[in-house]
């Protein structure tokens, strides 16, 4: 499962660093999980990484939808089979702050 | 509010200004500008300069105040604003707000940046502050990143090709051949494009525009001043029928379409309503090819091209110079290069040319034109409709 925090008042999903909730500026935030599966709905394949990126290049950024208007960024990890567009994945846990994904079977 | 004018504009080249000053470029561009406006000084009551990254690559802020100081305008408000790669947009819509609302009779806007004496290295951390950091930054993801998920998606939904994608390379470095402001114009096959460096699939090296020094200047004046000047401008007055400015969101996780940038359809609707224009009507338009898949994006959000047709009407030469729509041609962003601030003045420059028939790539007849200037993942943009004066 994967981790997010939301708002307590109207449940609005909150971005990480968020310290009210943009909707209702409510300060009252709680955690709830999200599906560890998705699907990607896009990808690339960074052949050069931003200056001081603890990840060797080349490696994939994915979109995964894991709700219907709710779209988490994260790296595909190092063992997953080939990103494909549409494909189902999983979450494999997290690294440097970065939710990991695995390509499953469909 | 007023009417507002456009009656000088100054730019330098866009490419390699070695070891010059930032804000001697600033200088450059709007002493040209001021001089052509035939405006005296004393009568610039606002001066906003757009700018991005001066801070980490220069060590440099404050430069309105400084540029102002330089070119000897009076004790007015001077404004550095800062909205990523659309910081000159914003200066430009900022100047036109100040005399739309009475608060001055004229004012300048500049756009200014420098980036070549820099490293790979730290312009890449300097352009990467336009990332929310804090959401996207953790995947690695970059610039060219963001339009690489975006070409996948438009792949997959329209059937946009690398062919479609190269048309529009070829198109914008072939305008910055013929364009004197532009050094990064060549003449370029499929092949070479095809065959260039894998930067983040699929996009390539020539997908991306090169980074550049440069500034471009524009002085904007009220209805009164531009009838009282009339009789010494030796050039087209210019109307501002628009200039709106939007925000999207930004981060690329907050985009429920990463096939569209909400911030530039609502700006280039709004525009349209203000203006009393269709898109139908646009002549031409300078537009943030940024990376080649963006200019097919943009197209469709700003409604010149159908929703999935930008890299087919690329491919069929209906965007060229003399096709159903001009869309950059002053070579782009991806023949003139990226000065990030300068760039949307820049845009205003080439459109002024183009409305007062005095391009090197000139569109014929071009009585109507568009800018459009977009920031970060998104997040800011802004969308200004030009028009010649009878």
């Amino acid at each position: 499962m994967i981790g997010r925090m939301r708002c307590a008042e109207c449940q609005t999903t909150l971005s990480p660093s968020a310290t009210v909730c943009p909707a209702c500026l409510s300060k009252d935030a709680e955690q709830f999980r999200l599906p560890s599966k998705g699907r990607i709905l896009s990808w690339t394949t960074i052949r050069r990484a931003p200056a001081g990126y603890p990840v060797t290049a080349p490696y994939n950024v994915v979109v995964v939808e894991l709700l219907p208007g709710i779209n988490i960024t994260g790296r595909l990890a190092a063992q997953s089979p080939p990103p494909m567009m549409g494909a189902p994945v999983k979450s494999v846990g997290q690294e440097h702050g970065c939710e990991l994904f695995e390509v499953t079977p469909s | 509010m007023r009417k507002v004018y456009i009656v000088g504009v100054g730019s330098t080249i866009f490419g390699k200004h070695s070891g010059e000053a930032i804000e001697s470029l600033a200088v450059t561009a709007a002493v040209d500008a001021l001089l052509e406006s035939t405006v005296n000084r004393e009568q610039v009551g606002a001066l906003y300069l757009g700018n991005f990254i001066s801070g980490p690559l220069n060590g440099k802020e404050i430069l309105a105040g400084i540029v102002a100081d330089r070119i000897g305008l009076q004790n007015i408000p001077c404004t550095k604003v800062e909205g990523a790669c659309a910081s000159g947009g914003i200066a430009f819509r900022h100047a036109c707000m100040t005399v739309a609302s009475g608060e001055a009779e004229a004012a300048l806007a500049i756009g200014v940046e420098t980036m070549t004496h820099a490293t790979t290295k730290q312009t890449t951390a300097a352009l990467n502050c336009a990332l929310d950091n804090e959401s996207d930054g953790p995947s690695g993801l970059t610039f060219p990143g963001l339009y690489g998920l975006a070409w996948r998606l438009h792949a997959e939904q329209f059937g946009t090709a690398r062919q479609h994608v190269s048309a529009v390379i070829k198109k914008n470095k072939g305008n910055g051949v013929r364009n004197p402001l532009a050094q990064m114009g060549a003449t370029l096959s499929d092949d070479t494009i095809a065959n260039s460096a894998p930067i983040c699939d699929p996009i390539q090296l020539y997908d991306c525009c090169p980074t550049s020094d440069g500034a471009a200047a524009v002085v904007v004046v009220s209805e009164a001043l531009a009838q009282q000047i009339s009789q010494t401008l030796k050039h087209r007055t210019i109307e501002v029928l628009a200039s709106v400015q939007t925000r999207g969101s930004p981060s690329i996780a907050g985009h429920q379409n990463l096939l569209s940038f909400d911030a530039t359809v609502r700006a280039a609707k709004r525009a349209y309503e203000m203006a009393k224009v269709k898109p139908t009507e646009i002549d031409v338009v300078e537009l943030h090819d940024c990376f080649s898949i963006a200019e097919i994006i943009d197209s469709e959000d700003l409604g010149l091209v159908p929703p999935g047709q930008g890299g087919y009407w690329a491919y069929e030469g209906r965007t060229a110079i003399d096709g159903d729509i001009a869309i950059n041609a002053s070579g782009g962003l991806l023949a003139k290069g990226h000065p990030v601030g300068a760039t949307g003045v820049g845009q205003i420059h080439e459109v002024v040319q183009q409305l007062r028939h005095a391009h090197a790539n000139q569109v014929p007849n071009a009585n109507i034109g568009m800018t459009h200037n977009l920031g970060g993942a998104g997040v800011a943009c802004t969308v200004s409709i030009l028009r010649g004066v009878a």
